[in-house]
């Protein structure tokens, strides 16, 4: 494809404005070079996760993902744990290993990303269930948060787990977090990541081991063996992996003290927020076991697993809240700016429902109704911001937004009282002098 | 990434040639248009890249540090010009916004183009072109974590957005030529 030179160069500089480091021309070669190989995706713009880097062959085609039986019959004891051992790194000659150096060097990539979430306190937490959750694998797992708005967690095989701040939006409790940090645990020592990679690599040969070059030099192939190498996610696995993932997950959350009773409940959960949409749904039905049969699984399981401590095991409700308070609104506010609007509102519903800092959550809800703009939309805003105020917690900003509505309704009155209400909450707002400002020019 | 240069360097002969046509040179000194809506007058010189309204000068390289202009956008446009491979996703220009929205609507085009940690640091009140309009600071960051600091300038005339932003690395080349920027934005005159 011939892009006009003035085009491309405003591409460039619309990702440059904000990303990378080299100069404008640099870049530009750079993509020209990488076109034949994001030539090989299938993935369309449309696809709801094209960053999941979902499994293709370099002829376009979709990887197989359901290989046929893989003896997994539901009973937990299929599930055992050998095949890794604690502090194991691949043989420097083996295959494996030219995989772990890809991965490390993404990880290098990611400790630094603009989007990790740096906040000590959170990363602790998220780190400490995953040491208690992996048992004598707790040294070879790194947790990286990253601001990332979607359900997912990746796992890489050298011990690169990304949790994704969507992920935690959506769990409700620790259990729930468990569920998802036990499965991609079981991804990484059933070396998942790794058997996809070669299945790939002897599928494609010469072509993938042109792109593991490639990916060495840090050129980025979404879509292709690289991602395999560097993220094996949630999205990307196939059935059998999926549910074996699902089995070991259940064993490890319960083998913590974490009550697997919560497992199909997250499902259950994504369920209702994915609703009737055939966009958001096919894509985890591609490589992912039904909803339903992936809940039956599990609940299987869950009656099943003996749980440490012999008690019903560990929720954790009050604890996870907690720790995700300080960050609730930009998790919220992150949800947003998906626009994904049907989707976050049965989220958001559901979130309100369970009840924790619903004020916030109102007020986001309301966000989402003005960013949309649609006829009524600014009716839908009011009423949820008016919901967000009986709440304690109302953040100060439904003051404000409220306020915006009504100066643009031409309700100066409710206008200046609401801006006058939102400076009161928030004396120190960085917005102050605007604020004050539009109060001043509005007539009565 | 120096292989990764050493990369794109050797596989872009031609599309080399073909990007750096784009820049054309802005000399310092006299009045210039912009988008053919706005006018300034820059004391020192600068390289730009135009599309239609909106155009980018830089003087070592957008990434580097670099100013915006979006020349009277009217209701419905967006605040960048979008082509084959910026995100569908812009958001749009609405008459009607209040100034509040209009640094929602900046924020948001950064974000879909690739911006993370996107914060308001002061947004006040000011005369632009001998017009109400305001201004805010803030600080965002690239996706591989390059931190940068910006202010931006807007303010409305006849239903049209006059916005001008200057953005730049944090270390080194946003102080650097933040007073020719400064100069530049307090040049603003609207056609």
């Amino acid at each position: 494809m011939i892009i006009p030179a003035k085009s491309r160069l405003w591409s460039t500089v619309a990702v440059f404005a904000v990303a990378v480091g080299l100069t404008a021309c640099q870049t530009t070669g750079g993509d020209a070079y990488r076109a034949p190989i994001n030539a090989a995706k299938t993935q369309t713009a449309d696809d709801p996760d094209k960053d999941s880097g979902a499994p293709t062959d370099v002829s376009g085609d979709s990887v197989a993902r359901d290989d046929g039986d893989s003896g997994i019959t539901g009973s937990i004891d299929d599930y055992r744990i050998e095949d890794l051992s604690p502090g194991e790194r691949p043989d420097i000659s083996s295959d494996e290993a030219s995989v772990w150096m890809i991965a490390d060097r993404a990880e290098r990539r990611a400790a630094n990303a603009g989007n990790a979430i740096k906040d000590p306190a959170l990363n602790a937490y998220v780190s400490d269930m995953v040491c208690k959750i992996a048992g004598d694998y707790c040294d070879d797992i790194r947790v990286y948060i990253v601001r990332v708005p979607d359900f997912n967690a990746t796992m890489s095989p050298n011990g690169m787990m990304s949790v994704y701040s969507g992920l935690l939006l959506r769990a409700r409790n620790e259990a729930q977090l468990a569920t998802v940090l036990s499965h991609e645990i079981g991804h990484y020592l059933r070396r998942h990541s790794y058997q996809r990679m070669k299945d790939t690599i002897d599928k494609t040969n010469g072509l993938a081991f042109f792109q593991v070059f490639t990916a060495a030099l840090g050129v980025p192939v979404v879509g292709s063996i690289a991602t395999i190498a560097t993220v094996g996610s949630l999205a990307s696995f196939g059935r059998d992996s999926e549910r074996e993932a699902d089995g070991y997950g259940v064993l490890l959350m319960a083998r913590a003290g974490f009550s697997p009773h919560e497992a199909p409940k997250i499902w259950e959960n994504l369920d209702a927020e994915l609703g009737d949409t055939p966009r958001s749904r096919s894509f985890f039905y591609a490589s992912h076991p039904a909803i339903s049969e992936r809940q039956t699984m599990l609940r299987a399981l869950a009656d099943e697993v003996p749980i440490a401590g012999g008690g019903p095991g560990r929720i954790g409700t009050e604890e996870y809240r907690e720790a995700l308070s300080p960050h609730w609104e930009s998790l919220l506010a992150d949800e947003v700016s998906k626009r994904d609007y049907e989707r976050t509102e049965r989220l958001f519903d559901a979130l309100i429902a369970d009840g924790f800092r619903a004020g916030a959550v109102y007020y986001q809800k309301g966000e989402m109704y003005r960013q949309r703009g649609d006829e009524g939309d600014e009716d839908l805003a009011l009423a949820a911001y008016h919901a967000a105020t009986q709440f304690i917690d109302a953040p100060p900003e439904v003051f404000r937004a409220r306020g915006q509505i009504f100066q643009r309704r031409g309700l100066n009155v409710e206008a200046r009282e609401s801006y006058a209400e939102y400076i009161r909450r928030n004396p120190e707002a960085t917005d102050r002098k605007m604020i004050e400002f539009v109060i001043g020019g509005l007539g009565s | 990434m120096k292989k990764l240069v050493r990369i794109a360097a050797l596989a872009s002969v031609l599309a080399l040639a073909a990007a750096c046509q784009g820049y054309t040179l802005v000399k310092g000194g006299s009045p210039v248009e912009v988008g053919n809506a706005m006018k300034v007058s820059p004391e020192r010189s600068w390289s730009k890249l135009t599309s239609g309204k909106y155009e980018i000068w830089t003087v070592d390289g957008p990434i580097l540090q670099q100013i915006l202009f979006a020349s009277g956008v009217e209701d419905g446009e967006k605040l960048f010009p979008t082509d084959a491979q910026t995100p569908k996703t812009l958001p749009e220009f609405k008459k009607g916004m209040t100034e509040l929205e209009i640094t929602e609507l900046y924020r948001d085009t950064l974000v879909q183009l690739g911006g993370t940690q996107f914060e308001i640091q002061e947004i006040a009140p000011k005369t632009i072109a001998g017009k109400q309009g305001f201004r805010f600071e803030f600080t965002f960051a690239t996706k591989e974590g390059l931190q940068k600091n910006g202010i931006a300038e807007a303010v409305l005339a006849e239903d049209k957005l006059y916005f001008v932003a200057y953005t730049g690395a944090k270390l080194h080349y946003y102080p650097k030529n933040l007073p020719d920027a400064e100069q530049v934005m307090g040049s603003v005159e609207i056609l």
